[in-house]
């Protein structure tokens, strides 16, 4: 059961509740966003969390704010990255048996990444993906159709690119 | 039971030692960014040093900086410059999502390992003139420096020149200073460098009120709060802002806001020439910033010519928000003829199109005798003069596979309620060129031909390799085209207007 903290004032006895019953799906998330990058996934994750608990008493909604306020962490560390040092790091991908999704979910946009876990993994209605990620439900709907078009070609072995450059 | 690709998904790795983030969580907010862990610094700084540019300049004189003036670092709508020095040095300056170009000078930095790293020095290298960041007169300037660097010292020279020698300056100094592009250079002691480290940022200080009051030829944005409403006004015509997100700026303290960087063009786009001044007018606005920034003066739209989605960020007293726009940049007083691509196979008339600074996009017929992916015909048609930018619709020769007339609702099959025979029926082939929007616009949009009250829906969403789903577009209660979602090929009723049809 989910904590239901979305109708008043968070504490911190509320945040330390919402982290247990939500910190592994935000993760899983930002983890997706990010392309593999776990190191990048913990940073995020702790430090909105930590933000989230030094003005717990004024945020109504705690769990959208995290949400919001990771993904733009994490989005602008891979800005960051890419503008200072071209290639990405963190590299190595584990588990193993992650790699070729991982690979896969490379090849897709940041937010279709997001999209197609918290929509096919952590199975929330496209309303509420929306919602988490800041964007409206039609634009989420054509994330998640061009994603899992991909996603098939990339996973069966086929590349869309190679196929038209062929 | 899963397909393929979801089964792959439970693959994601999960979150391991929850108690070890949580203990990070209550050691308190970094407030600025992400605090990257230590292996993850260095591999970043050793991928910067790797890439990083080196200017040749000037030594100037270094003069102690600040004098005990206190750090504003955690003012989140300040302009940050930032020192760290996890491998390498690296200095920064950010304002608004944008940051300023950075030139070196030759260092050298002793590594862990005992060795010396020295940073060669390329002559004459110069800033971008997209490099100048732009801070609005009056922003406050802080500096981070969790590194330890000692001592700072900042000086300031007019111009775009990284070897002028500056004067040195403090921070509050350099919210005050007067509009115009300025070389700011930090010089910074680190303990693993015997000698001040120097960089240099491109800094451009702007006015902070707009420009005069509206005139013709102005664009002009709006903010209403109360609802929150943001629009766009240009030329007679106005577009109301999509807005994508608001937040508390008393509560919540975050440096990057969002842009619109999604892709998600509205439907309609509003057409203004490039560099368009804009004036923005509304009660209680406190501060503004739009992006992409391609000019030195931020109160100008885009000069990229294209579609484009334009960020909007605000923010009053009580009231932060991103509004997004779908501008189409064009340059109204030029025109260039259509060339002839008739005959030319697709890959060449792209080309001749292209060159001649049009846009196009595709229609396929079915033509079994033809060779395919021949020309057939163009509109406009060749040698019209059109605006640069102009969508060219271009008719090429194929072999048509129109999606099937049946739409399937779990194990049932409905039959299609079509508004004509089969005998008016013509398939057609999808555009080649398509604007990002979503749901079922990205069908009207990209295929053209629709009328008011006309609908699209979702008609039949097959799970397989790959998926396939198909929708109809109807007209007074009935089907007039059948069209595949992602390649937007379809068939349609003659005369329906649908992809021309």
């Amino acid at each position: 059961m989910m904590a239901s903290l979305d109708d008043d004032a968070s504490t911190e006895h509320d945040l330390a509740e919402l982290f247990r019953a939500e910190a592994p799906t935000v993760w899983r998330a930002l983890y997706a966003f990010t392309g593999g990058r776990r190191e990048i996934a913990d940073d995020a994750l702790a430090e909105a969390f930590a933000r989230a608990l030094a003005h717990a008493p004024e945020i109504r909604e705690p769990l959208a704010w995290v949400y919001r306020v990771s993904f733009r962490l994490a989005a602008e560390e891979l800005r960051r990255q890419r503008r200072n040092a071209g290639p990405p790091v963190d590299e190595v991908i584990d588990p193993p048996e992650a790699q070729d999704v991982v690979r896969a979910l490379r090849r897709l946009t940041p937010t279709q990444r997001a999209a197609v876990v918290l929509a096919y993994e952590v199975d929330l209605p496209v309303a509420e993906v929306a919602s988490r990620l800041g964007i409206r439900p039609a634009t989420v709907r054509v994330h998640l159709f061009r994603a899992r078009r991909r996603l098939e070609q990339l996973l069966r072995g086929e590349d869309e690119d190679a196929d038209r450059m062929a | 039971m899963r397909t393929g690709w979801r089964k792959a998904l439970s693959n994601l790795p999960r979150l391991e030692d929850p108690e070890r983030i949580w203990r990070r969580v209550e050691e308190g907010p970094a407030g600025d960014g992400i605090p990257p862990t230590p292996g993850r610094g260095q591999r970043i700084a050793a991928a910067v040093v790797g890439l990083a540019v080196f200017a040749g300049a000037a030594v100037f004189a270094l003069d102690a900086f600040g004098g005990g003036e206190p750090p504003a670092s955690m003012d989140p709508d300040a302009a940050v410059i930032t020192l760290a020095a996890d491998v390498h040095p690296e200095a920064s300056l950010a304002f608004g999502g944008g940051s300023a170009a950075v030139l070196f000078e030759s260092y050298c930095w002793d590594q862990p390992n005992g060795a010396q790293f020295c940073g060669d020095v390329y002559p004459d290298q110069r800033f971008p003139d997209d490099g100048f960041l732009p801070v609005p007169q009056g922003t406050t300037f802080a500096l981070v420096n969790d590194d330890g660097a000692d001592p700072v010292a900042l000086s300031l020279a007019e111009g775009e020149d990284p070897s002028a020698s500056g004067l040195p300056i403090t921070l509050s100094e350099l919210g005050r200073t007067d509009p115009g592009r300025y070389v700011l250079t930090v010089a910074a002691t680190w303990e693993q460098s015997a000698q001040p480290i120097v960089f240099h940022l491109a800094l451009e200080i702007v006015s902070a009120t707009s420009p005069e009051p509206p005139v013709d030829g102005l664009a002009v944005v709006s903010v209403q709060q109360e609802p929150l409403r943001v629009s766009i006004s240009y030329g007679g015509e106005e577009q109301k802002a999509d807005i994508r997100d608001t937040w508390n700026p008393l509560t919540d303290n975050i440096i990057d806001r969002p842009t619109c960087d999604d892709g998600t063009l509205g439907e309609t786009l509003l057409v203004v020439p490039p560099s368009t001044r804009f004036f923005v007018e509304g009660d209680g606005l406190e501060g503004w910033t739009v992006f992409p920034q391609p000019h030195s003066d931020p109160t100008r739209l885009p000069r990229t010519e294209g579609p484009m989605e334009w960020t909007f960020r605000g923010e009053s007293a009580d009231l932060g928000f991103v509004a997004c726009f779908s501008l189409f940049v064009r340059d109204p007083g030029v025109t260039v003829p259509v060339p002839d691509v008739i005959d030319l196979l697709d890959q060449g008339a792209y080309e001749a199109l292209g060159e001649a600074g049009l846009l196009w996009d595709v229609a396929l017929v079915d033509a079994p005798d033809e060779k395919q992916w021949r020309v057939l015909s163009t509109d406009p048609p060749i040698g019209a003069a059109v605006e640069p930018n102009t969508v060219v619709h271009v008719v090429l020769s194929t072999r048509i596979e129109p999606p099937p007339q049946i739409a399937i609702d779990g194990d049932e099959q409905l039959p299609v309620d079509w508004a004509c025979g089969e005998a008016d029926r013509v398939p057609f082939g999808g555009p080649h060129l398509r604007l990002s929007i979503g749901g079922e616009a990205w069908v009207t949009a990209n295929l053209g031909g629709a009328e008011p009250g006309d609908k699209v829906v979702l008609a039949m969403m097959i799970q397989g390799s790959p998926p396939w789903d198909v929708w109809h577009w109807i007209r007074d209660g009935k089907v007039i085209a059948v069209v595949d979602y992602d390649s937007l090929d379809g068939v349609a009723c003659q005369g329906s207007g649908v992809a021309g049809v």
